[in-house]
């Protein structure tokens, strides 16, 4: 399993890589949505990828509208993982191609529990 | 592993009963002396786990889905009434989750008289379950995200459950191991991760109550990591999927 973490925080991305290297998952990071959409481009085998919304040059609103309308890694699951927790943001981010909303802060069972649904954990 | 420590179990008793038996070794005198329900009760409550989350165990709500609730509800299509127990219903959110599960998946059920009760031993767990509101911490367990912004509303730092839901749940104080409080007879029972906490000798009054209070046609469910029949002859075994259910014998 391989996963893309995108968030500006380098402490957040250490501690989404921790979680997830426990589970076995290979991760790769980008610090902003134009960044993690490069990589996608030059990348191939992401199953997921964690995204922030509020980051600099590229939100992970417009990330994930832009990557889905280029139908980049079709079979890759999108989860945003956000301090956002407005309905709003939540209805927007699934209309334009999410997968799923975690809100942080989260438990890693909460992570857990998540991934699960979509399929990516046990 | 759950450690309670002497300290975290103090700060959970009742302020005046602190004062009256100040430190644990005086407060387990007392209650051998005294012998208060109340204070058996508050005992029960400060050491009763309340961790719960929306869909605790998917593959339960994934069970009732696709097999009990539709066999439930061919059984009740003349009466078009259906009564559901979340046992150790905790602070609602198994309860408010088959209320969901009921909205997204059998709009048939629209004009039926459904019921949701939920008990538990806790006064403050059910409190915080009739509220309906909840923190961000707890709507992030289990809870897909698409459910969250159909089925309640931001409400400040907190999220409340839809009127409508509401409106099909109940809650009331109740205490698995004594006599129940007036409660109708139930199609499907509840009764997920309690049993590993309480006492071996209570488990089959428990049992019995439980019984009791179920339709002849009625479903028990037990949390994943328990069972029924070890300790009854009164629930037959049935394989559902990944999990299990119990159906009550009727020649017990």
């Amino acid at each position: 399993m391989k996963a893309l973490i995108v968030d500006d925080s380098r402490f957040m991305r250490a501690h989404l890589r921790q979680l997830l290297e426990r589970m076995g998952v290979e991760c790769s990071e980008a610090g902003d949505g134009h960044d993690a959409l490069e990589r996608l481009r030059a990348e191939e085998g992401f199953d997921f990828m964690l995204l922030d919304v509020n980051m600099p040059r590229m939100n992970g609103l417009e990330c994930v509208k832009t990557l889905r309308k280029a139908k980049l890694h079709p079979a890759m699951k999108v989860m945003m993982v956000t301090t956002e927790s407005d309905n709003w943001c939540i209805e927007t981010s699934l209309t334009d191609g999410a997968d799923e909303f975690l809100m942080k802060p989260f438990t890693p069972e909460s992570l857990h529990e998540k991934l699960a649904m979509l399929g990516l954990a046990a | 592993m759950i450690v309670l420590r002497k300290t975290d179990l103090l700060g959970e008793l009742m302020p005046a009963q602190r004062e009256r038996a100040p430190g644990l070794d005086a407060y387990v005198g007392t209650l051998r002396i005294d012998g208060a329900v109340h204070l058996h009760r508050s005992m029960a409550e400060a050491t009763s786990l309340h961790e719960t989350s929306f869909f605790r165990e998917r593959e339960t709500f994934d069970l009732l889905r696709d097999t009990i609730l539709p066999r439930l509800i061919a059984n009740n299509a003349a009466q078009r009434r259906l009564r559901i127990w979340s046992a150790a219903a905790s602070t609602g959110q198994e309860a408010y989750s088959v209320a969901m599960l009921l909205r997204e998946h059998f709009a048939e059920l629209a004009d039926w008289d459904v019921r949701i009760i939920g008990t538990d031993l806790s006064r403050e767990a059910i409190e915080y379950a009739r509220r309906g509101c909840y923190r961000r911490l707890e709507v992030n367990r289990g809870l897909p995200a698409r459910m969250l912004v159909k089925h309640l509303a931001r409400e400040g730092d907190e999220w409340q459950i839809d009127p409508g839901l509401r409106s099909m749940c109940e809650f009331t104080q109740a205490d698995l191991c004594a006599p129940v409080p007036e409660l109708p007879r139930f199609d499907l029972v509840l009764l997920r991760n309690v049993l590993l906490q309480l006492p071996q000798r209570e488990v089959g009054g428990v049992f019995t109550r439980v019984y009791g209070q179920m339709n002849p046609n009625g479903v028990l469910i037990l949390g994943s990591a328990e069972q029924a029949e070890d300790w009854t002859g009164l629930f037959h075994t049935q394989p559902g999927g990944r999990c299990w259910y119990y159906r009550p014998r009727t020649d017990a």
